[in-house]
């Protein structure tokens, strides 16, 4: 199935990000469709489709429990047992073009901060467990210290992701983390997991996030500017997560051979780059997989400032994890959307016409979508 | 002193030929009876041929240091009196490898440093391999 220009986004909605008390996450789930929904211009009696994403630790965000809230019945629901919105992109689009429904909702909902979700504790107890290896700064830390042995990645070089996303929040009235950081403060900080710093690592933030999925075809029959979806890879390393030199995460490489084939495009054509970052690492290493630089010059490459305002490569433009919001990624998305249709103020890229977003769920899958205000 | 650590159960069948070997100074990995392909951690079949059946075998407990992280902050409560503590993979023979705790200074550890297991007896059953620098091996 090709899904180049089939499927358009015709809205988006984002709650308010930060502390959430005495709200359920399929109640912010809920309140971000009904922002999405008045932003398309529908009521919930038009949605015939639902994908949610459930909630970490058991919190809710089934279909069968967000569509009860919602009070509707569509004509197809589903749930994705992990975040980062492409998952559930791109089963929506397949869900649109098996002609199962034509208007489909994405939601996710979370209250991990106000619950006081604790991270840090293990699952089950192996030896990594039973040894203190805890959260997912853990694997990223291996990764990234791996890279810097290999590579001579320095700190400074590396610092540059959160520095430069920092920047961006900034510019972006709904970020939680606004206060200025310096590369010298950066640096000044101590260690969190050595080599990562608290500020390599996600916040923990309750929020909700909403995306309307349609047809190209009825796309244009919305007020926002459709955004359409040009192309999407998805490529998993299952067998892997058994081994923990994994953490290198090679096989993201074929996501972005597949991405780019789907669209049609390379990575020159990319006016501005979404990654998803439950750490700085990610962004990284999907720097150089996706083609952005070689492997192991991600370093020097963002030392060159590419992806502050300004710069050639705009990345995550929201402020990311790491300063906007925890919303396991679909915040990059909604953002990318805002950016194509140039409603982003301050923090706007100028003349943005195609966007990227790469994601991952932890060490065993990657999803890749580009989007565009062009439908090819 | 008591330990107040998580503790892995030594008894689950899938894994406790792992554990009483730690506990008898050996380290031990399943190798599949049908292919000979080894597997750490366990698993109740052969990832690469799919058969069931399998030996645990002891292989060396010696090896290169993979990466490593130091937790400089207690990301958990029950790890927090061990602060500041180092985490590495080792590189064993057959294309395996282990993370575990690696006891020596955090700040003179360095990847490719050779490793070996020490054995440390933390609960009754219950022994935990650490990888200590190598000529600096025994308890």
């Amino acid at each position: 199935m090709s899904t180049r220009g089939g499927t358009a986004i015709v809205a988006v909605g984002t709650t308010e990000q930060g502390e959430l008390p005495g709200r359920s996450a399929d109640e912010v789930a809920v309140s971000a469709i009904q922002l999405a929904l008045a932003e398309a211009g529908l009521g919930k009696s038009d949605v015939d489709g639902l994908i949610t994403c459930k909630a970490g630790m058991g919190r809710g965000g089934l279909d069968t429990t967000v569509g009860p809230l919602l009070g509707i019945n569509p004509r197809y629901s589903a749930t994705l047992d992990y975040g980062t919105c492409n998952f559930s992109l791109h089963l929506g689009a397949m869900v649109i073009a098996a002609g199962l429904a034509e208007v489909v909702v994405l939601a996710y909902g979370a209250t991990q901060r106000s619950e006081k979700i604790n991270f840090g504790v293990p699952m089950g107890v192996d030896l990594a467990a039973a040894s203190g290896f805890v959260h997912v700064a853990g694997p990223a830390g291996l990764a990234l210290q791996r890279h810097k042995h290999l590579y001579g990645t320095t700190d400074e070089q590396f610092g540059n992701i959160a520095v430069a996303q920092r920047r961006w929040a900034q510019l972006n009235p709904l970020a939680i983390f606004q206060k200025p950081l310096s590369m010298e403060d950066y640096l000044a900080s101590p260690y969190l997991v050595e080599p990562l710093r608290r500020h390599d690592v996600t916040m923990i933030s309750d929020g909700g996030a909403a995306i309307v999925l349609t047809s190209a075809e009825r796309a244009a029959d919305f007020p926002k500017k459709p955004v359409y979806l040009l192309g999407a890879a998805e490529t998993t390393a299952l067998s892997g997560a058994r081994d923990v030199d994994n953490v290198m995460r090679p096989w993201l490489a074929d996501v972005a051979r597949d991405v780019y084939a789907s669209a049609g495009l390379g990575p020159s054509d990319i006016d501005a780059l979404y990654i998803q970052d439950p750490t700085a690492v990610w962004v990284l290493q999907m720097l150089e997989y996706y083609g952005f630089c070689g492997i192991g010059e991600g370093g020097s490459f963002l030392a060159e400032g590419h992806t502050y305002p300004g710069g050639s490569l705009p990345v995550n433009t929201n402020g990311g994890q790491l300063s906007e919001s925890y919303m396991w990624g679909w915040l990059h998305l909604c953002e990318a959307v805002r950016q194509l249709r140039g409603e982003c103020g301050e923090r706007q890229v100028s003349g943005a016409e195609v966007a990227m977003y790469c994601s991952t769920m932890v060490l065993t899958k990657g999803a890749a979508s580009i989007i565009s205000t062009r439908r090819s | 002193m008591s330990y107040d650590k998580p503790l892995p159960n030594i008894d689950d069948p899938l894994t406790a030929p792992f554990w009483a070997g730690l506990a008898a100074r050996e380290l031990r990995a399943q190798r599949c009876a049908a292919c000979g392909t080894y597997r750490l951690p366990a698993a109740a079949l052969c990832p690469s041929c799919l058969a069931k059946g399998d030996d645990w075998a002891r292989i060396s407990d010696s090896g290169v240091l993979w990466s490593y992280v130091v937790y400089r902050r207690a990301l958990a409560p029950s790890f927090a009196q061990d602060i500041p503590y180092a985490v590495g993979v080792v590189e064993l023979d057959h294309g395996l490898h282990l993370l575990s705790r690696v006891d020596a200074p955090v700040d003179e550890i360095t990847i490719g440093d050779r490793m070996t297991a020490r054995y440390d007896d933390v609960a009754p059953g219950v022994c935990l391999l650490t990888w200590v620098p190598e000529g600096n091996a025994r308890v």
